[in-house]
């Protein structure tokens, strides 16, 4: 029995290790076509870290887009979303009617996607790309980078271009720098610094891109010490306005306006930057990074990529006809319209101009209606073989109306057109800051400083430009544009530049921010409501509630990972 | 026994009239090994091949759905007869893997028996408690299906079988056709109080201008669509456009044979299948050689098992889904070719989308082929008697290959050009095993078997893609890569893992009263954190045979055996690199739909506005050096029994599994950035549940007949419940719920989120009467205030059900009398319900408005017709109606007649007379009959939403030995 035993024991041994040969025995499979960190966080790789950064404020879309038309245009009653009906992405439907049913806008199939927590998630990307790279630069010693501050300066920038998005959208947000381990992100809460000290941190990144760059880059992508001191300026206007707690404008900071004028003067002592004579050129393709352009998302087609890095914050916008198929988004509103009216001295209807529909025979407008919206009869983007169809170039008329927005939009047979499946998407850069802006910065800063009789050239010198801008226009309208003469008082002088920016900047994604900013927000927004609504019933239960609608709610669903210590918008 | 007329292993002819289960000595296999079935102790389900054998081959899995308890299988109507497998419930859904392992002659594999020829298989066994599975390790944890091909045997056969199946199916959505839409987008408009001549540019209405009493006289179609004069409205039923009968034919030729040395079995097989959706198609082509031969009698013994496969599919197979959603959502104005010849397609008043019959057309030739390799050499050596030892060496090698190409087209507003995309995915396992089984009887009361062995597991993948665009010629014999002018792009990846393991098996009979089994499994594998590298899943089971014992003396029992057991099995299903932070050069991804959006790093820095950019790197994951398998113990208590001389027969088990350390990727907090996310061990999901097998058999004397009829019933019932017991912070709001008091944790991971839908308002005073809900009115859905604070708002979501059913079950009911047979298998489910989708479209106007609608919108609601379960007709959606709520969810319980048959076998003599050995010929229809409760509107609740249906089947085949 034990010799039997012994002998089974030792083939068993002599089977297995012969089995055991096959195989090393050793788990060696490494992991294929992937890199370490030690791989990529060098010294040599600084630049494309940067080149990451900067494109993320590329890598934005339709349902997530750095072009604000769904938060800054379908909220301030300037445009209605569009599209294939209300449930055709139905978050911003829930946007335009301002109460959306579930603050996170989640459960609204075909568009399960939460697209206010989408966008929130992707900000916050864009702040690690930058972060990540901050922290290679911080642990190279200086010898070995001489473009040290300089490459910092520019991610500075382009995080703070991030968190200015989270800001005006949130006003309560968690701010993350380089110098943070995962534990102390993790303790990070929404209301560890005050709205003013996450100003201040945003002003700070700006103001070290401003002390830190060359005031003219080579590669026109580039932030520049001029373009910083742009978004400075930028963040301090708004940051001038300062809420309490329920958004209520409390003070108008005149420190901060002071400093706004002075950065604006610097940068037009520079002459870098102008107007272009004709304001149709901001507009299109040819004319990008053109002298008005202070900053832009660069967009690109053919370029590599599977769907072309184009414009796809717009990829919804375009008509259903005259050359495109897709989508009918982002359709302008009859008040929006009713804003270009202008009387017989030329000057915006403050009163009266909603009071009818725009009739294209007997309304006088300012020309940058004929830019800004291409309606039934009118040509598409100059072109006057390119007639707008009315209702026949709409999606859904009979809710939205039939106008199209045409600022994000190029012409259907330009070069910069780039075709994937229905979308229309384009080359045209997404300019985020252009010159006419930073004037009207300015301007504004200087009314609120009681110096408006200083303002009075800046708006007229845009008004004029405007008067000169119809050589592309083909005679559509009725046109009249004149200067104001004079502000009898800082009201006037506030309505006018507020009316302007209406107009100069209309549908370019900033009205909704303005309005809070000025803390106007509930009267202009009832105030369009009580009309709009019986013109479209989709806004029959459209209600702005004061103290809430001014911000975004912080995702649910990151209150939730972050174990309850976010605390949630007042109202929601 | 009913005997199958296939290759038996021993006995080709052993049609037996009396049964007796006392001689008969039946093996099981599981796993490295056998075991007598008197002996098990273990829960395994024996699969009978030959209620199976006369169905189209294309994959066994989908012919056994509904015979084996425990085995849930859900399928479609994709010719590649796709099915999806679940072993006792599930484990953590979308994020986790519930596929079951599946050995093939000893060759392991995730990807299923789909390019196995199912007339090859001798044997199918479901391993489903841990004593039976967790000799496999950390990959047995979602169960194991062991399936052995056959072998030759003395003699020599030939068998030649040939099977044609037809099929169809008739789609019952109703979509509208051009007038009636008009007619409907009419009423919708009015009913919202707009002008229904500037609701849609498609239609002009002659109505009275009545708002209050409205009435339309005709809807007015333009002489042509689109602006450009070449699309007239026509009438396009897009069902019929794109569904078609379809055939289904099956072929094998298969020799077995051997003598006192050799034995060896081949095979030539061929299936060739359509589907029911135009284009849809599949075939597969497989070739088997299983030899065995004695090299030193009694001592050394060598054998191979080879498979060659070849299988081509139609890229329609896949976007099948699609055709059929779009045949409903394109609407019937659209005209499948305009005037000039070209696709007919979206124009303004119409939805963005294709033309169904254009995808079809312009994908006919668009095939991909998978051809694998299965190979498995092994030598037996006995150097003892009752040793014997064994070394395994196989390769499963697979190779995916497609040239796609996408031509360029318009359809109305749409257009797209060119892309050719070339894809090649080739993968290679190797096995090495050795096995040394050893059998030992001490005092002819005491038996054992020992096993133990060693295993090793290298695999590997690389997949190579080249993309290019503007090619000359539309001609797929032309579009290779050389010949793109623009966009060429290159693509690739790769995998690696490893698995090194080492197992042993004890078995033991006592007196054949008491049985008792032990096994472990020590796994290391590759894809686990440095910090857990190795995984031991151990078992133990008993068994007492009652009826062996002394005091027993029922009569009408002849076999009673209670059995139990305990045991670990694990799953290491995750990405081969979760365990590392990696960072990769991302160039860019794709942003075309709402759930894409860009990732990449490049960037025009340069305003370039083409060309190749500047681009950097991103952080992909965060690694976890901690990372290890997910662990389910599970408990099994079964009872086996024969009673009446084995006339009746049948087995309970009842388990319950717990799954803990599940697998999962986090969903991190945004502040963490890019490449947070990692994969992690956490969290708790249990499965309990019954399953019952009953039957009864006997050659029955009727005493009208002159012949006695065998009578075979068989029925069969599983259930398992599912619930969440724990799962890591950051996961658990992966599933609904409101991440406070409403969470997954306690349900079913299938549970569903969303509101409750509580019929339609009647009247304004119901609407006045009920919580303020914004969009309220008449003839809207009335959502439960479920907080009861008088407003409807994202606090009166809850979970409103799941979609696990009660119990799933099947009946199978054979006859034989003198040369026929008869055999008739019914399939069901009860409990659990299904979304269906196709009330988007069936149902509303409002949310997908350029759409076609269903008839059913013709009945919508009106105060006059406010019995209907349709809501009032808007083009305004104020009501939020799409959003998930219980509207859309109904009763998922169906009852099938799966499988029909008859069959005839000629009289030995008359098969003698033609130069036979054997032959048979049969005629069956499967999917003849679909049962479903009154509130179900899905034609077909297995297929609720837009996936392949599946069709009626009729089958005429015959088979022949000689």
């Amino acid at each position: 029995m034990m010799k039997r035993l012994t002998q089974l024991f030792a083939s068993s041994l002599v089977a297995l290790s012969v089995a055991s040969c096959g195989g090393s025995g050793e788990l060696d499979s490494e992991p294929q076509a992937v890199l370490t960190e030690d791989q990529v966080a060098t010294t040599e790789n600084i630049d494309a870290l940067v080149i990451a950064t900067y494109s993320y404020l590329g890598n934005d879309h339709y349902t997530a887009p750095n072009f604000l038309w769904p938060t800054g245009n379908l909220r301030a009653g300037d445009a209605h979303k569009g599209g294939n009906g209300p449930s055709d992405i139905f978050a911003y439907h829930a946007l335009s009617l301002y109460d959306p049913l579930v603050p996170d806008m989640e459960s609204f199939p075909p568009d399960l996607i939460d697209l206010n927590n989408k966008k929130w998630t992707r900000n916050y990307t864009g702040i690690s790309r930058a972060n990540s790279a901050l922290k290679v630069i911080a642990e190279t010693p200086a010898d070995d980078l001489p473009t040290a501050d300089e490459k910092a300066a520019e991610l500075r920038f382009v995080r703070a271009i991030f968190y200015f998005d989270l800001k005006i959208h949130h006003k309560h947000i968690p701010w993350i720098d380089e110098t943070m381990t995962q534990e102390e992100i993790l303790a990070t809460t929404n209301r560890d610094l005050s709205d003013q000290a996450l100003w201040d941190k945003i002003a700070d990144d700006f103001r070290f891109a401003a002390n830190n760059l060359p005031v003219v880059q080579d590669d026109v992508g580039r932030a520049s010490a001029l373009s910083a001191k742009a978004y400075l300026a930028k963040t301090l206007l708004y940051q001038a306005y300062e809420q309490d707690e329920l958004h209520n404008v409390i003070n108008i900071n005149q420190g901060k306006l002071e400093e706004v004028v002075s950065l604006v003067d610097d940068i037009e002592a520079s002459d870098v930057y102008a107007l272009f004579d004709d304001y149709a050129k901001n507009f299109l393709s040819d004319f990008e990074n053109g002298t008005e352009s202070v900053f832009a998302i660069q967009r690109s087609l053919n370029d590599g990529s599977p769907d072309g890095r184009g414009s796809w914050s717009s990829a919804l916008n375009a008509p259903m006809s005259g050359g495109f198929g897709c989508c009918g988004f982002h359709v302008p509103t009859e008040n929006f319209v009713n804003a270009f009216k202008t009387d017989t001295n030329g000057l915006p209807r403050f009163s009266t101009y909603n009071d009818s529909v725009y009739n294209v025979n007997n309304d006088t407008v300012d020309p940058r209606l004929d830019h800004t919206v291409a309606m039934e009869g009118k040509p598409f983007k100059y072109d006057p073989d390119l007639i707008h169809g009315g209702d026949s170039w709409a999606r859904a008329p009979a809710i939205y109306g039939n106008y199209t927005a045409m600022k994000d939009l190029e012409h259907p047979d330009c070069d910069c057109r780039g075709e994937n499946g229905p979308f229309p998407i384009f080359s045209l850069n997404t300019v985020l800051i252009r010159y006419a802006e930073v004037l009207l910065w300015k301007a504004e800063a200087l009314i609120e400083l009681d110096r408006w009789d200083e303002a009075l050239p800046i708006i007229n010198r845009l008004r004029e430009r405007a008067a000169n801008s119809t050589g592309r226009l083909n005679n559509a309208s009725l046109y009249r544009i004149a200067d104001y003469t004079s502000f009898a008082d800082k009201d006037e002088a506030r309505q006018a530049l507020r009316w302007e920016r209406r107009l100069e900047l209309g549908l370019e994604g900033h009205r909704f921010f303005d309005l809070v900013r000025w803390g106007i927000a509930k009267e202009t927004i009832d105030s369009y409501l009580t009309t709009e609504r019986g013109r479209k019933p989709y806004l029959e239960d459209a209600s702005f509630t004061r103290n809430k609608h001014e911000y975004l709610p912080i995702p649910n669903q990151q209150i939730n990972l972050s174990g309850g210590i976010y605390v949630q918008n007042p109202g929601y | 026994m009913a005997m199958p007329l296939q290759a038996q292993e021993n006995t080709p002819d052993t049609e037996q009239k009396e049964t007796s289960p006392e001689v008969e000595v039946i093996e099981i296999s599981y796993g490295y090994g056998a075991v007598e079935k008197t002996d098990l102790t273990g829960s395994i389900a024996s699969v009978e091949i030959a209620d199976i054998i006369d169905m189209p081959a294309g994959n066994i899995m989908q012919n056994l759905q509904g015979r084996v308890p425990g085995l849930q299988i859900t399928t479609t109507g994709n010719p590649s007869s796709t099915a999806t497998v679940r072993i006792r419930g599930q484990g953590l859904g979308p994020l986790g893997n519930n596929d079951p392992l599946y050995i093939i002659d000893g060759i392991p594999t995730k990807s299923g028996l789909h390019e196995i020829n199912s007339n090859d298989i001798a044997d199918v066994q479901v391993l489903r408690d841990a004593a039976a599975a967790s000799i496999y390790g950390a990959r047995s944890g979602n169960g194991v299906i062991v399936v052995t091909t056959k072998k030759g045997y003395d003699g020599l056969d030939f068998n030649f079988r040939y099977n044609r199946t037809v099929e169809d199916y008739s789609y019952d959505l109703k979509p509208l056709n051009t007038v009636e839409r008009g007619a409907v987008v009419w009423q919708a408009s009015v009913n919202d109080g707009t002008n229904p001549n500037s609701a849609s540019p498609l239609y002009t209405f002659d109505w009275n201008q009545d708002y209050e009493n409205p009435e339309l006289y005709s809807v007015i179609l333009p002489a042509f669509t689109d602006p450009e004069g070449v699309q007239r409205p026509a009438n396009t039923n897009w069902f019929n456009e794109v569904t078609r009968t379809s055939t289904v034919q099956d072929m094998n030729f298969s020799v077995a044979g051997g003598n006192d040395v050799s034995t060896i079995y081949a095979s030539l097989g061929y299936f060739d299948a359509e589907g029911i959706v135009d284009g849809s198609q599949f075939s597969r082509m497989t070739f088997r050689v299983n030899s065995e031969h004695q090299i030193i009698e009694d001592k050394l013994k060598v054998g191979q098992t080879f498979l060659v496969t070849d299988q081509k599919a139609n890229l329609i197979n896949d976007l099948a889904g699609q055709i059929l959603g779009l045949s409903i959502e394109q609407q019937s104005i659209v005209p499948v070719y305009n005037d000039e010849g070209n696709w007919g397609g979206p124009v303004p008043g119409i939805t963005d989308r294709d033309n169904p019959v254009r995808i079809i057309e312009q994908n006919r030739d668009n095939n991909h082929t998978y051809n694998k390799v299965m190979t498995n050499f092994f030598v037996e050596y006995t150097p003892i008697e009752d040793l014997v030892l064994r070394g395994n060496v196989g390769i499963d090698y697979g190779q995916f290959y497609f040239r796609n190409f996408t031509r360029a087209f318009s359809a109305g507003s749409l257009s797209s050009s060119d892309r050719l995309t070339v894809e090649d995915n080739w993968s290679q396992n190797i096995i090495t095993s050795g096995t040394a089984t050893y059998k030992l009887v001490l005092d002819d009361k005491h038996k054992f078997n020992f096993l133990a062995g060693v295993e090793q597991i290298n695999f590997e993948r690389e997949l190579f893609r080249g993309i290019g665009s503007g090619f000359a010629s539309e001609d797929r014999s032309f579009a290779y890569l050389s010949q793109a002018t623009s966009d060429v792009r290159v693509e690739g990846e790769g995998e690696s893992w490893s698995l090194d393991s080492q197992f042993a098996r004890m078995d033991y009979n006592y007196d054949n009263r008491y049985l008792a089994s032990f096994t472990i499994r020590r796994d290391g594998s590759s894809r686990f954190g440095k910090n857990n590298e190795y995984g031991n899943f151990p078992a133990a089971s008993a068994g007492w045979v009652i009826s062996n014992e002394d005091f027993f003396d029922i009569d009408f029992i002849q076999t009673l055996k209670l059995r139990g057991s305990w045991g670990e099995t694990g799953n290491q299903e995750i990405p081969t690199n979760a365990t590392v932070t990696t960072y990769v050069p991302r160039y860019a991804t794709q942003s075309l739909f709402t759930n894409q959006q860009d990732e990449g790093t490049a960037y025009d820095i340069t305003g370039a506005n083409s060309g190749t950019l500047p681009s950097g790197f991103v952080k992909a994951q965060t690694g976890n050096a901690d990372l290890k398998w997910e662990t389910s113990t599970q408990v099994n208590v079964g009872l086996d029994f024969e009673l009446m001389r084995g006339e009746i027969y049948g087995s309970i088990d009842w388990f319950e599994k717990e799954t803990r350390d599940i697998l999962t990727l986090t969903q991190p907090i945004a502040t963490l950035g890019e490449g947070a996310q990692k994969w992690v061990n956490g969290g708790t999901i249990e499965n309990k549940g019954v399953e019952l097998v009953l039957g009864y058999e006997k050659w029955v004397d009727t005493g009208l007949l002159d012949d006695e009829v065998l009578v075979d019933v068989n029925f069969n019932m599983s259930s398992a419940k599912n619930t969440v017991t724990s799962l890591p912070a950051d996961v658990v709001n992966s599933f609904g719920g409101n991440g406070q008091d409403k969470t997954i944790l306690g349900r079913s991971i299938n549970s569903v989120y969303g509101y409750v839908a509580d019929g339609l308002f009647q009247s304004q005073d119901e609407v006045d009467a009920h919580a303020t809900q914004a969009g309220a009115g008449p003839g809207r859905i009335r959502w439960k205030d479920l907080d009861g604070n008088g407003v409807i708002d994202e606090n009166d979501q809850d979970f409103f059900t799941d979609t696990d059913p009660d119990f799933i079950y099947g009946m199978n009911f054979t006859f034989k009398y003198k040369d026929w047979d008869f055999n008739m298998f019914w399939q069901g489910v009860k409990g659990g319900k299904i979304r269906n989708n196709w009330r988007l479209f069936t149902d509303f106007t409002s949310l997908n408005i350029g759409s076609n609608y269903g008839a059913r919108t013709l009945q919508a609601w009106t105060p006059e017709n406010s019995n209907s379960d349709v809501p009032a007709l808007t083009l305004i959606d104020n009501n939020g109606e799409g959003r998930q709520s219980s509207f859309f969810w109904e009763d998922g319980t169906y009852l099938k007649l799966r499988n029909i048959s008859v069959g005839y076998t000629p009289s030995l003599d008359f098969i003698e007379s033609l130069g036979l050995f054997d032959a048979r010929v049969y005629l069956q229809g499967s999917n003849l009959l679909t049962i479903t409760p009154s509130g179900t509107l899905s034609q077909d609740p297995e297929t609720p939403n837009e996936v392949f249906p599946v069709p009626r089947r009729i089958t005429i085949g015959m088979e022949l030995s000689f």
